[in-house]
């Protein structure tokens, strides 16, 4: 037993100690948090969907249960979509899933090349991982199931053909990166001579990914259908909207992120920051709950209802600063807000 | 147009010591201090400090008249303010207002004879104006002329002095959503040359492509009054595309560089210099944590440069001092590393997109 003074010398030596030897074995708990909390179970529940998907779309007549488990998917995928390195960036498989926005209808050219050839050979996993990067994904399935030909799904066999292809395509794809990220997130802690060297380089990237999920939910995700005037607006730039699902992956994204965050970053700012640590949940908060309020979908609020959808970009946009130039200098991970938020 | 009484707003400042040091050559930035606070900082190169005043809102470029005796730092866009520093005599001048319905879109440029500030600056519909401000009437702002674009930013004087480059960014915003990119689909961005005396548009020029998804931002210009743009790109981000153009004799192209070249500034590039006489155009990318330095006359590649969110930087003998957010400052020039520069004081600030030598 330790006596009084001694436990008090010991207490005291604390916080110094912490601060000059802890920061690398918080990060290192840091990186084990959010990979066990957040990583997997977001790229197992994608898989797992994923799987679902296959096997609906292997027989889609009649479509209603391919189309829940694809509208499944997509949600799945939102838990996942801000996690743009390793796994998810092998071999192009974030753009293969989701090859969102497509600025140039590369995936209506795509599809209707690879419907025309009908050729089984050119729609396996491995053909798909050397082209066709727009025809494999979700956006050309929601076409299949949910777009103006969809009811051909039924007598045009390429057609069931393709959604089957690009079932088993998500499905192992999924199944990949749920086996990668089984050791990915140790390669994250960092090693002398990876590609992260230490437990700082691996936080650094889940923190520009943080930033940088935020900045595609408000830019390609709201910005981009909202556009400058209710004249103006493009509902058919919102991510599904043949689905009607855009505003559902934009509160699954928002909730991804949020989640995130919480469990990656808002436990290392402890005390002295419980004042950003707050406002940073509360801007989160406050972003659900502007998502809440868009009715009746995003498509129809960018025309009819804008103040909701312009709302979440306002509370975004602070959030975003928050995160980017005042959690990266309060969790000491220099990113510099010159690449954060440059002009 | 009325100035607001800076000193008894923010109080003030300046280490200045003129005019000792006006000849050995000061560099201004606007930065952030250790508590997130913004400043507009100088600095010499032996790492003594000129200026240290704080700004009411995040600054952003700045520029210097021909004589060297005003600087003016203006604010990020949509900017309120733009700060006049006398760094000849180490005096903090007033503070110019941003005008009813206008906003500063962080860039602007002197006249040859110093006597008119031209800034670049957004109207309400995002539509861009030049901004013309007399020097000689206590920057009293005379009038202005469209850039016949939206998103103006960079703008920068022809070696003559009879017009002006402004890159048009392109990128439509609203003043009551700021920020907040409302169309990155299709966009149109371009430089456009204006007589400087009427504002006339005398040539405009943009990238030929199926689709404009690149910014066109800030500018550099050469010994020869060849215009080096620097690009954002805002399309897929699968697609690389080249982030460099510089003008020719009736249009402009993107420079021929390595695809790994151009993968590496990460689609954007943050600020632009000409130095050594205008023979060699510095192009620095903070996300891709590097630079590139350009022979002009050949607009070819001479040399890259690492440096983690560099983004500043500025003529500096026969290199280029470049800053970064992160604290660092450090003298560049091509086949060598970057060598550090300065003070302890230095790298406690962060420092902001641009540098300019006074």
């Amino acid at each position: 037993m330790p006596t009084r003074r001694t436990l008090g010398l010991a207490l005291l030596a604390i916080p110094a100690a912490a601060q000059a030897q802890g920061a690398p074995e918080a990060q290192r708990a840091a990186i084990r948090r959010v990979t066990a909390e957040h990583i997997i179970p977001g790229f197992t529940a994608f898989a797992e969907a994923a799987q679902a998907f296959a096997a609906a779309s292997a027989s889609p007549i009649p479509p209603e249960a391919s189309r829940t488990a694809w509208v499944a998917t997509a949600l799945a995928f939102q838990r996942i979509r801000h996690l743009r390195f390793g796994p998810l960036d092998e071999f192009d498989r974030g753009v293969r899933i989701s090859f969102f926005p497509d600025t140039r209808n590369a995936i209506g050219r795509e599809m209707a090349d690879v419907l025309r050839a009908a050729n089984p050979a050119q729609m396996t996993p491995e053909a798909f991982q050397r082209g066709r990067v727009a025809a494999q994904g979700l956006p050309a399935a929601e076409r299949l199931l949910f777009g103006d030909d969809a009811p051909r799904l039924a007598d045009q066999a390429p057609r069931r053909m393709l959604l089957g292809a690009i079932g088993v395509n998500l499905a192992t794809i999924g199944a990949a990166m749920r086996q990668e990220w089984q050791s990915y997130g140790t390669v994250l802690e960092g090693a002398p001579n990876g590609v992260y060297r230490i437990p700082e380089d691996g936080m650094i990237m889940l923190f520009k990914n943080l930033v940088g999920g935020l900045e595609f939910l408000a830019e390609r995700q709201v910005a981009r259908p909202l556009g400058p005037s209710a004249r103006e607006a493009f509902p058919r730039r919102a991510e599904a909207w043949r689905s009607g699902q855009s505003l559902a992956l934009i509160r699954a994204s928002l909730a991804a992120l949020a989640n995130f965050w919480a469990t990656g970053f808002a436990p290392l700012l402890g005390g002295r920051h419980a004042d950003l640590a707050r406002d940073i949940a509360e801007g989160f908060a406050q972003a659900q709950a502007a998502a809440a309020r868009i009715t009746p979908s995003l498509e129809v609020a960018v025309v009819q209802d804008r103040a909701p959808v312009e709302e979440l970009l306002r509370i975004l946009g602070p959030l975003r600063r928050l995160i980017g130039e005042k959690a990266s200098s309060a969790l000491d991970l220099p990113v510099g807000f010159n690449s954060m938020d440059g002009d | 147009m009325a100035h607001f009484g800076r000193r008894a707003v923010f109080g003030l400042i300046g280490f200045a010591t003129a005019p000792a040091w006006a000849d050995g050559g000061a560099y201004l930035s606007a930065a952030a201090d250790e508590e997130g606070r913004w400043r507009a900082v100088a600095f010499a190169l032996d790492g003594s400090p000129r200026f240290d005043l704080p700004l009411p809102a995040r600054g952003h470029g700045a520029a210097v008249s021909p004589d060297g005796s005003v600087a003016v730092l203006f604010a990020r866009r949509p900017g309120s303010f733009a700060q006049l520093l006398h760094p000849a005599t180490g005096r903090v001048g007033d503070t110019l207002p941003r005008a009813t319905g206008r906003w500063f879109c962080g860039h602007g440029c002197f006249s040859a004879d110093g006597d008119l500030l031209y800034a670049t600056e957004l109207d309400a519909a995002g539509d861009g104006v030049v901004g013309v401000y007399a020097a000689t009437r206590g920057f009293a702002r005379i009038g202005e002329f469209p850039t016949g674009g939206a998103d103006p930013h960079d703008i920068r004087l022809t070696p003559d002095g009879r017009g002006l480059w402004v890159a048009n960014g392109g990128i439509r915003t609203d003043p009551s959503l700021p920020r907040a990119r409302l169309d990155l689909d299709s966009f149109d961005s371009d430089v456009v040359l204006l007589e400087a005396v009427s504002g006339r548009p005398l040539s405009r020029r943009a990238l030929d492509g199926e689709e404009n998804t690149l910014s066109l931002r800030h500018l550099a210009l050469d010994a020869t009054g060849a215009l080096f743009v620097a690009m954002q790109h805002e399309g897929p981000r699968f697609e690389r595309p080249a982030l460099i153009a510089a003008t020719t004799a009736d249009g402009i192209a993107a420079l021929d560089a390595s695809d790994g070249l151009w993968r590496s500034l990460d689609h954007y590039t943050g600020s632009a210099t000409a130095g050594q006489g205008g023979k060699v155009i510095a192009i620095t990318s903070p996300r891709g944590g590097r630079g590139v330095l350009i022979d002009a006359p050949s607009r070819r590649v001479l040399g890259e440069f690492v440096m983690r969110d560099g983004c500043g930087v500025a003529a500096a003998g026969d290199g280029f001092v470049v800053t970064s957010g992160l604290g660092r400052v450090a003298m560049v020039q091509a086949g060598a590393e970057p060598a550090d520069v300065g003070a302890g004081w230095m790298a406690r600030l962060r420092w902001d997109n641009h540098l300019l030598r006074l």
